[in-house]
């Protein structure tokens, strides 16, 4: 019954900490564009820390965002699910590894798993909507299998 | 970001009087359902209406400036056209421009076009992006479902051309990539997408602007007159509402052969910033058509016949969805960049707009922030803290000065 | 007080247990039809019928439960289910059997405990500081910004306030468009009013009821606080308003609260317009019943599939032309009828 009801009813919730806003824009295509539509899935939109199941954390993540992205991970209830979408939520992409006589950027506090548990990762720059959603199955079949 | 003067002063008191001008102030913060980037913004209301607002933009400053210092201006193509998801063409086009302008780098006419046809394709998503974010801000969602509807078939065609959705790196140094040659087959099929998308651009547009409950919501709100979009500098479609006949595409030698109008309107409030986004689409579809014509066939469209070599501070502008784009730098005796300065118009727009949206209701004031199209990881360029610890935005006047 | 004999206890304790548990599983399909038809209309398939009621509400049960934010935080976490409770009360008054017991079948205890479920929402909004808005880690009072001194209030107060004036004016056409049968009938009883209209008599298919059932309908909309009348909880800017810390089981409890909400403002609306009453012991009617029960929130769906947000510049305008119509089909029912 608990798997049940947690592979039928998902709630996502989208945070974006200082990207191109390019995988931005395609996890709303994925949500908000009636050909790709998630809802059909039984995923849902929300930006509740509160009501979300899977966290999906876009854009390499900015000193100044790092501590509002922890808070809101710890404000998820269990169990809970984070995805990182796109290449600078898994290695940080182009502001952390390409960089002329200065280096890289100072202002990245690193990929995504410095700062919270990843559990999934969808490459691209950005990944297309239909990856967004191949993801989010992958993950809704985490919760599901967890027996908590 | 604060604006440069208040343009109430005559009721703000001195001392603690200033303190009982509104009642309550409501942050609303870097994750919200009506921000597509992180940026905070502090609302000041009283009963409903907003006396004062404070945007901060910088969350999502990355440094890019001084991570290109050093770079050679191929590499840091790369870097450039990820400044933003949405722009991500106007960044790239605008950075091989200053080069190629600088260097006289000569560029093969079909490259041109296509070149044109990507900024306008890249106009058309992003003008109906907004207008998809500003239903779904007001609260519309089947307005932003059909918008993003509306929205998948130039994305396919920039896949079809490119080979990405997003960050489609058309433009290099000396024409465009050779993959994104235009051959006859593909310059037809485009053709027919667009006339379908037109179509249907049109009559989505038709319904949208008739709408009764959405137009009273929008109609006389947030109204921008000409003085102050004059004023605070605003740029592109967020200017053009308000009666600001100002477009760099008048200006630039890519457009000189292509017909196309100016979109001005005069109200200055949320309905016309919307509907200006809105007929420039249409203006857009028909360049577009255009340039397609004008780069369909076996053409070069790459010339590799020139040398990298040092050159002075060269400033290069262009018209991108939102306004006018400056980007400048200089090369060093190896063709490395030094002094990359980047100045994208959703600053001035959203210090327009900071003004703006006083006097409205909350609602009224977060559509109209929505409005201005801001595209804020393009925006953290430059933001200056002066001696009295107060941050200010540079105008273009500071940055012709050579301030930095 | 005479002791009622045994086959009316019977029917009390069916109508007081029976009817309840047919509402709350009725009523966890409603939200999900709801969503289906926006979805349609929107040009999309959305999620199952199923998903957004009972498999939402079951998943947030087995959800860990988190330390909820908040200065009062066991009322705040209860105060769904004080809901849910007022609205199992309305049902059961609604029902014949409940007709002569302390003169609870009557219009006066169904907007009374109306109010408690507005009510509600006031008290939750005062009570909770979500994440999202002061709490968040921003030096936004650093030295040089814009009035580092204001007061602040969070997302929820705000919302709280919008729903004192959601009160205020906007639930006054359902409580006005709820006496027009009263006028009718010249009884505040419900089972009068049912009686009155025996054997297809509906009071809808006459004119006065039928300006009654569109003042209702806007009533409706504005008591569950979907669009166009969703300002109290406005995704624009308050993302969800007073509701915003609850988690896990209580958010589940807010989830079946405002699926009650809809099937006893619909009920309501039935007993109320249609003659059908929901009585356990007469199986026909209670089937007809639970069909015209769908009627409000499919219309509901296509109205706010298509409409924005209306702030209070036009709801104020809105409520009180719907109001002031409804009011005086009462005055000239009272009149004629």
């Amino acid at each position: 019954m608990k798997a049940l009801a947690r592979k039928r009813a998902i709630h996502v919730m989208l945070v974006y900490t200082g990207g191109c806003n390019g995988c931005d824009i395609e996890v709303a295509a994925a949500v908000y564009s009636p050909i790709h539509d998630l809802e059909q899935y039984n995923v849902m939109l929300t930006w509740n820390p509160r009501e979300a199941d899977i966290l999906l954390v876009t854009g390499p993540v900015t000193k100044k965002i790092a501590p509002a992205l922890k808070e809101i991970y710890d404000a998820i209830p269990e169990p809970k699910v984070v995805a990182a979408v796109g290449a600078c939520a898994i290695n940080g992409n182009v502001y952390k590894n390409l960089g002329g006589d200065l280096g890289p950027s100072s202002e990245i506090a690193g990929p995504v798993e410095n700062i919270i548990p990843v559990h999934a990762r969808v490459p691209g720059c950005p990944p297309r909507p239909e990856d967004i959603i191949t993801a989010a199955a992958a993950a809704i079949k985490i919760l599901s299998e967890r027996s908590d | 970001m604060s604006s440069e003067q208040n343009d109430y002063s005559e009721f703000m008191g001195k001392g603690k009087a200033r303190e009982r001008m509104f009642e309550t102030e409501i942050p609303i913060g870097f994750f919200h359902s009506a921000l597509l980037e992180p940026y905070r913004t502090r609302y000041f209301i009283e009963d409903e209406i907003v006396k004062d607002c404070e945007i901060e933009v910088d969350p999502a400053y990355r440094g890019i400036e001084r991570m290109l210092q050093g770079m050679p201006v191929d590499k840091a193509n790369i870097i450039t056209e990820r400044i933003c998801g949405i722009c991500s063409n106007g960044h790239l086009w605008s950075s091989v421009r200053t080069a190629e302008t600088g260097l006289k780098i000569e560029i093969p006419r079909a490259a041109q076009a296509i070149r044109v046809l990507a900024e306008e394709l890249e106009r058309l998503h992003s003008h109906l992006l907004f207008i998809a974010h500003a239903s779904e801000v007001l609260g519309h969602e089947t307005f932003a479902y059909r918008s993003f509807l509306m929205r998948e078939p130039v994305m396919q065609i920039l896949y079809m051309i490119s080979g990405n959705r997003v960050n489609y790196a058309i433009p290099v140094l000396g024409g465009v990539r050779p993959r994104t040659q235009i051959a006859e087959w593909k310059g037809k099929a485009i053709l027919e997408a667009m006339d379908k998308l037109d179509a249907n651009l049109r009559k989505f547009i038709e319904r949208f602007l008739s709408d009764i409950m959405v137009m009273s919501r929008l109609s006389g709100v947030g109204v921008c007159d000409k003085q102050t979009a004059i004023k605070y500098h605003a740029v592109g479609p967020t200017a053009r509402a308000s009666g600001v006949d100002l477009d760099y595409r008048t200006k630039m030698p890519e457009y000189k052969d292509f017909d196309w109008d100016m979109v001005v309107l005069d109200e200055g409030d949320n309905a016309a910033r919307i509907k200006t986004r809105a007929l420039e689409c249409l203006v857009s579809t028909r360049i577009a058509r255009q340039a397609i014509e004008k780069a369909m066939g076996d053409s070069e469209v790459l010339n590799r016949n020139w040398q990298i070599g040092p050159m002075p501070v060269q400033h290069n502008y262009i018209e991108v969805p939102r306004g006018e784009l400056y980007h400048s730098y200089g090369l060093d005796d190896q063709g490395k960049i030094g002094h990359y300065i980047v100045r994208t118009p959703t600053m001035t727009n959203l210090a327009t707009m900071e003004v703006a949206c006083v006097g409205d209701q909350l609602t009224d004031a977060v559509v109209t922030l929505a409005t201005c199209d801001p595209c804020l990881t393009c925006c953290n360029r430059f933001v200056v803290v002066d001696e009295k610890g107060r941050e200010r935005s540079m105008t273009v006047r500071d940055v012709r000065g050579g301030g930095s | 007080m005479d002791i009622p004999d045994a086959e009316t206890l019977a029917g009390i304790l069916v109508a007081s247990f029976g009817i309840p548990m047919l509402a709350m599983s009725y009523s966890i399909l409603l939200p999900g039809i709801v969503r289906k038809i926006q979805a349609r209309v929107q040009q999309r398939i959305g999620p199952g019928i199923l998903t957004p009621g009972l498999f939402a509400i079951l998943k947030f049960v087995f959800k860990h439960k988190p330390v909820i934010s908040s200065p009062m935080p066991t009322l705040y976490k209860w105060s769904p289910a004080v809901g849910v409770a007022a609205m199992y009360c309305v049902v059961i008054f609604l029902t014949p059997q409940w007709a002569g017991i302390l003169g609870l079948g009557s219009m006066v205890a169904i907007i009374g405990l109306l109010k408690v479920e507005e009510f509600v929402y006031v008290v939750m909004g005062y009570l909770s500081s979500n994440i999202l808005s002061v709490r968040l880690p921003y030096p936004d009072t650093a030295k040089g910004s814009k009035w580092p001194d204001a007061r602040r209030s969070t997302l929820e107060n705000w919302g709280s306030v919008r729903m004192w004036k959601m009160i205020v004016f906007s639930s006054l056409p359902l409580y006005v468009a709820m006496f027009i049968p009263v006028a009718f009938t010249r009884s505040i009883s419900i089972v009068d009013i049912v009686n009155s209209q025996a054997g297809w008599n509906c009071l809808i298919f006459r004119v006065p009821g039928a300006i009654g059932a569109g003042v209702y309908f806007l009533g409706y909309i504005a008591l569950l606080n979907d669009y166009p009348f969703s300002i109290g909880k406005a995704k624009a800017d308050l993302v969800e308003g007073p509701m915003l810390e609850l988690a896990s089981s209580w958010r589940a409890s807010y989830y079946l609260m405002r699926a009650l909400v809809m099937f006893a403002a619909s009920s309501i609306f039935v007993t109320l317009f249609f003659g059908a009453s929901l009585d356990p012991l007469d199986g026909y009617r209670l089937i007809v019943h639970l069909l015209l029960v769908l009627i409000l929130p499919i219309f509901g769906a296509i109205l706010s599939a298509f409409s924005p947000i209306l702030t209070f510049r036009q709801v104020v305008p809105l409520s009180t032309i719907a109001t002031l119509i409804g009011f005086f089909t009462f005055v000239i029912t009272v009149g004629v009828g």
